[in-house]
């Protein structure tokens, strides 16, 4: 990763504290985060360690408490509500655990929601949809409801949905947590090829094996990150096999 | 029995573990049943409620001689009543009475009463006690003429002479001339009528016996009809009377304008608080009145259920575990409907406060004369129509949600501990949109009703009269006692218009027999020279008594010829001066000028002097009528109005007229004192009555309505909270979250207002004839209203909608 060229987001010492009940949660505790253009990033680490609440900073559903956040050199961390809103509907494609596709509208009108915050015209949203109902292939399902399909093929409809936007960054939280392994990996081998075609992700899991589909592994403690690891993932045909550099813990 | 008593206590305490559901619930109801409440009682009042102060008002019977031209319900003669007196056997006893005034000179101050003159049996008849003395006597009538005797009514004995026995046997000064009292009559009696309570009862004295005192119609007739007698068999027997007194009189009691040859139709029908007219009148109104809080009942209806429905959600477990346990459906619903009608009773018992309240409040919408007798307080009727309607709310509310959430899904509800189903469709929501869809459309059709009748009194008051009531004086005036000569009367109302007319703020002075808009008039046979009357034309007309000055006191310009002048004297050619329309109808493309006409077929002719415009004469709200004036000279009458048009404000001259007056003659009663724009308002009284009336109920059936529209949606919201923040999260703005929600409440309110508006077209063309100078589809006031209720509505949706744009997607993801 060369130091000169500016990463696509950075997060510097940022800090998340929740106040509940006089009790403060230091969900974040000073984190540091770079992630390169076309990269793939995954976020592991025990329950409760502050993945989803970087993923929402980072997604900008969430602002920190403390500290700084620049999206593709754009300094992030304290934009109003409506800007923040138009960046997510813009930059940002989510892909949530439990899909949250939105029950009375068809597939097609769930992954061309974003689309029409943008104000796109229907024509655009069109291609637009149908790309992106392609790439995920449930193009033959547009017009059904979401309680009509199983939870892999909803799932790629949510990701349909988080990449009909173009967005820089794709962020999943979990993405296979509601899914049998089969489906789950379908979704895995959606990711990838994503990220083949180029696309930036950045994806929460616990799940060890998923964690080497990424470019770059961040394992997340108490609100730190404490360890980064390249993996060069190879899939030759004796299987997967990884070639890890540890990094300094940060 | 005891299942009932164990619902109840269940009952009241779910309630009572919802006090906010409970509050609301009820204050909701006690609106929409006080409102029913409320305009029952002013129909128990006016309609229903007996006479008081007699003995078995239900066997009380008023008989009535057919007018020649104006209806069956007109009064009979004094030679007729002796023959229904002694002819007609149905009855026990058959009273006459006729109203009259006198002035009570026992002071300075002159004090107009208003009376009756009655036949000696007319309390015997009616069963009326006495609070000391004794009631009149029939051998009171023949004593009439040399000592006059008098029984005066509870309110006057404690007004006037502080309700001291030693009143019996005292004499007092009517009309400068003594009379005893005999006795004060028991003070639940006020006369037979609304809007006129006597002071005072005089005995009758039988009329001299001429031929034509049998076509001087102007007494009342009260019955008693014996024990078993029916009305019908009573209007029989006064039927075959008059057919005889027909062929014995055929010159005053055959023939009516309709039918000519017939007897004279005899009428008899129960005796009722209010004329026979007013009463069909009223029957109209109160009919009226009486859907449109039924409206208002229903929209609270709907509000309540829904309010259930979303309880109903929240209480599926509890529902559930009972159907598990082996509640049959039935037994369930039973006990959804006695919580239902608990809340009914509560809101019925403090609907019934607000009528407490407005039953002392709605009288004061009336002129202070006509509203005396009118009795809203409550009353067994009206707690009886309460409850009734109470426990009908009940059911009508509780049993949509009662039925709904005994037929859910056993399993489902167990098994779901968030009790937050997820229900599509025409489901638990689509009867909630319904139900708002339907009090839409409801407080739609009324704040239309409500806005045309206020329209209508906008038009009525700002109508133009044809005459300036600003600052006119009304003062009627009496000389009673020293009777007048002619000529001395000359000179006292040439005196009055002198003298006043010289006080300072005033500019002119005129007296008049009639004033305008009294809602009666005085009506007389008019001939027209050289004019010949369709047959069955109606040629009585409408007249009044003017002195010169009359129209430019008032303000109706005189069109043509010349002004009633200190030359038409009693003994100078008889003149008129008549109206527009008069000259249109009977002088078409000729000048009317030095035309003739006589008010009786054999008397002297009148020429008309002059035209003046058209003016309303009887009501605000009739068609031009034809009118005539005749000279003071030429018509004096014994009581007349005094019209004085001031500078500035009337009542600032009031004391120097007043005393003016007095000095120009003392025995002068004065009555009646007014302002003439005041005269005009109570003459719209009733009309503001409706109105305003209208108006509440509207603005209560639209607030119902929004709290309606906003429980909906703010529940909607919350049921959506998840899928908001999902779309927050795909970068929705705040606009686009509004817009969400607004256009679901938006397709309400359009469902709503078509169903509404769709309904309110048929309806109001049923008011038409209530409404004046506005249509009953008057586009206007149909825009305006579904303006305003939409500006309301969509109030009601902002606010959840506002409330949903403050959804944080970081919790409402959290609840996946
Ligand atoms: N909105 C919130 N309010 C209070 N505490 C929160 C909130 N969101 C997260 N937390 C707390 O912050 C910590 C990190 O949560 P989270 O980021 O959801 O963990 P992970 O996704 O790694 O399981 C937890 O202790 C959690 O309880
Ligand atoms: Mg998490």
């Amino acid at each position: 990763m060369s130091a000169s060229k500016q990463p696509l987001i950075r997060l510097q010492d940022v800090k998340k504290v929740f106040f509940t009940d006089e009790v403060e949660t230091h969900a974040l505790a000073g984190t540091h985060l770079d992630i390169a253009n076309g990269e793939y990033v995954s976020i592991t680490g025990p329950s409760g360690c502050g993945k989803s609440t970087l993923l929402s900073i980072l997604g900008l559903l969430d602002s920190p408490t403390e500290g700084k956040y620049w999206l593709n050199g754009k300094l992030v961390s304290d934009l109003s509500l409506s800007e923040r809103a138009l960046i997510r509907n813009r930059e940002v494609g989510f892909i949530f655990q439990s899909f949250n596709l939105i029950g009375d509208l068809t597939i097609y009108e769930n992954v061309e929601l974003p689309l029409t915050y943008r104000g796109l015209s229907s024509a655009d949203r069109k291609t637009r949809v149908t790309d992106a109902l392609e790439k995920v292939n449930m193009a033959h399902r547009a017009k059904h409801l979401p309680s009509q399909l199983s939870g892999g093929q909803q799932q790629r409809v949510a990701v349909a949905r988080a990449v009909a936007g173009q967005p820089l960054i794709l962020l999943a939280d979990e993405p296979t947590g509601n899914l049998d392994s089969k489906n789950g990996e379908a979704v895995m081998d959606l990711l990838r090829e994503l990220h083949r075609g180029g696309a930036t992700i950045c994806m929460v899991t616990h799940d060890p094996r998923y964690a080497t589909f990424a470019d770059r592994a961040i394992y997340l403690f108490d609100g730190r990150v404490v360890k980064e690891e390249m993996v060069s993932f190879k899939q030759d045909e004796e299987g997967a096999s990884l070639v890890g550099t540890q990094a300094e813990v940060v | 029995m005891g299942t009932l008593w164990q619902d109840l206590r269940y009952g009241a305490r779910m309630l009572g573990k919802t006090p906010g559901f409970t509050v609301v619930a009820v204050a909701v109801l006690a609106l929409g049943i006080g409102a029913n409440t409320t305009i029952f009682s002013l129909i128990n009042g006016m309609l229903l409620r007996p006479l008081v102060g007699v003995e078995s008002p239900e066997r009380l019977a008023a008989v009535y001689t057919s007018d020649f031209s104006s209806g069956l319900y007109g009064t009979s003669s004094y030679p007729d009543y002796i023959s229904f007196r002694d002819g007609a056997h149905a009855f026990e006893g058959l009273a006459a009475y006729q109203n009259t005034t006198v002035s009570l000179t026992e002071s300075d101050e002159p004090e107009r009463l208003r009376g009756a003159s009655v036949t000696g049996n007319y309390f015997k008849v009616l069963g009326v006690g006495v609070s000391a003395g004794r009631t009149l006597l029939p051998e009171d009538e023949v004593a009439a003429g040399g000592d006059p005797v008098i029984v005066i009514s509870h309110n006057l004995w404690q007004r006037r002479f502080n309700s001291e026995p030693a009143i019996v046997n005292r004499t007092i000064s009517l009309d400068g001339r003594a009379h005893t009292v005999v006795g004060v009559v028991a003070e639940s009696f006020r006369g037979l009528h609304i809007g006129s309570s006597p002071e005072f009862w005089q005995p009758m004295p039988p009329p001299p016996n001429n031929p034509s005192a049998r076509g001087n119609r102007s007494l009342t007739l009260v019955g008693r009809l014996k024990g078993g007698a029916t009305i019908e068999e009573a209007n029989a027997q006064l039927t075959a009377i008059a057919a005889r007194l027909a062929q014995d009189y055929p010159e005053t009691n055959r023939g009516t304008l309709a039918r000519p040859d017939e007897p004279r139709p005899i009428t008899v029908a129960r005796q009722t608080r209010l004329g026979h007219k007013q009463r069909k009148t009223i029957i109209g109104v109160s009919g009226m009145l009486m859907l449109m809080v039924g409206l208002v009942l229903l929209i609270a209806c709907a509000n309540v259920a829904n309010l259930l429905l979303a309880r109903a959600s929240v209480r599926r477990r509890e529902i559930a575990i009972r159907l598990a346990l082996g509640s049959g459906r039935l037994r369930l619903i039973q006990q959804l409907l006695t919580e239902s009608m608990c809340l009914a009773i509560l809101g019925g018992l403090l609907g019934l406060l607000l009528t407490l309240w407005t039953s002392d409040f709605l009288p004061k919408f009336f002129p202070s004369e006509e509203a005396s007798g009118l009795d809203l307080s409550v009353d067994w009727r009206v707690l009886g129509f309460t409850l009734g309607l109470s426990l009908l709310t009940g059911i009508v509310f509780g049993l949509a949600p009662a039925l709904q959430a005994s037929r859910q899904n056993l399993l489902s509800a167990l098994k779901d501990d968030t009790g937050a189903p997820e229900v599509h469709g025409f489901g638990r929501f689509g009867m909630r949109n319904a139900l708002v869809v339907l009090q839409v459309a409801l407080s739609l059709i009324l704040l239309i009703c409500a806005g045309l009748f206020m329209r209508s009194l906008r038009a009525a008051s700002t109508a133009d009269p044809g005459f300036n009531a600003e600052n006119v004086l009304l003062m009627r005036m009496e000389a009673r006692g020293v009777k007048m000569k002619r000529e001395e009367e000359e000179i006292f109302y040439r005196g009055v218009q002198e003298q006043v007319g010289a006080l300072p703020g005033v500019r002119s002075v005129a007296l008049a027999y009639i004033v305008p808009i009294s809602g009666g008039g005085m009506r007389t046979n008019v001939y027209v020279e050289g004019y010949q009357p369709k047959p069955n034309e109606d040629t009585e007309l409408n007249t009044n008594i003017v002195s010169p000055n009359y129209f430019k006191t008032i303000g109706i310009p005189l069109v043509q010829g010349r002004d009633f002048g200190a030359a038409d004297t009693a003994n100078a050619p008889g003149v008129v001066i008549i109206n527009e329309e008069f000259a249109r109808r009977y002088f078409p493309g000729a000048s009317p000028v030095g035309k003739r006409l006589r008010s009786d077929s054999e008397g002297p002719y009148l020429e008309v002097v002059g035209v003046v415009k058209d003016a309303k004469y009887r009501a605000l709200r009739e068609e031009p009528l034809p009118f005539f004036y005749t000279p003071l000279a030429q018509g004096s009458r014994e009581a007349l109005t005094l019209f004085v048009r001031t500078d500035g404000d009337p009542s600032a001259v009031l004391p120097s007229v007043r005393a003016e007056l007095k000095s120009l003659n003392k025995n002068l009663t004065l009555f009646q004192v007014n302002t003439f724009s005041a005269h005009l308002a109570d003459a719209l009284s009733s009309d503001t009555m409706i109105a305003v009336l209208l108006s509440v109920f509207g603005v209560a059936a639209l607030l119902l309505a929004a709290v309606g529209l906003y429980g909906v949606m703010s529940y909607a919201v919350a049921r959506r909270t998840h899928e908001i923040g999902v779309r927050m999260a795909l970068g929705a703005q705040t606009g686009d979250i509004i817009k969400l929600v607004l256009w679901q409440g938006m397709i309400l309110l359009l469902v709503g207002c078509v169903v509404g508006l769709s309904a309110a077209f048929a309806l109001t063309r049923l008011m038409s004839s209530l409404l004046y100078g506005v249509g009953a589809t008057d586009p206007l006031t149909f825009v305006g209203i579904t303006l305003l209720l939409a500006g309301v509505a969509t109030l009601a949706c902002y606010i959840p909608a506002r409330r949903a744009t403050r959804v944080d997607p970081m919790v409402a993801l959290r609840y996946e």
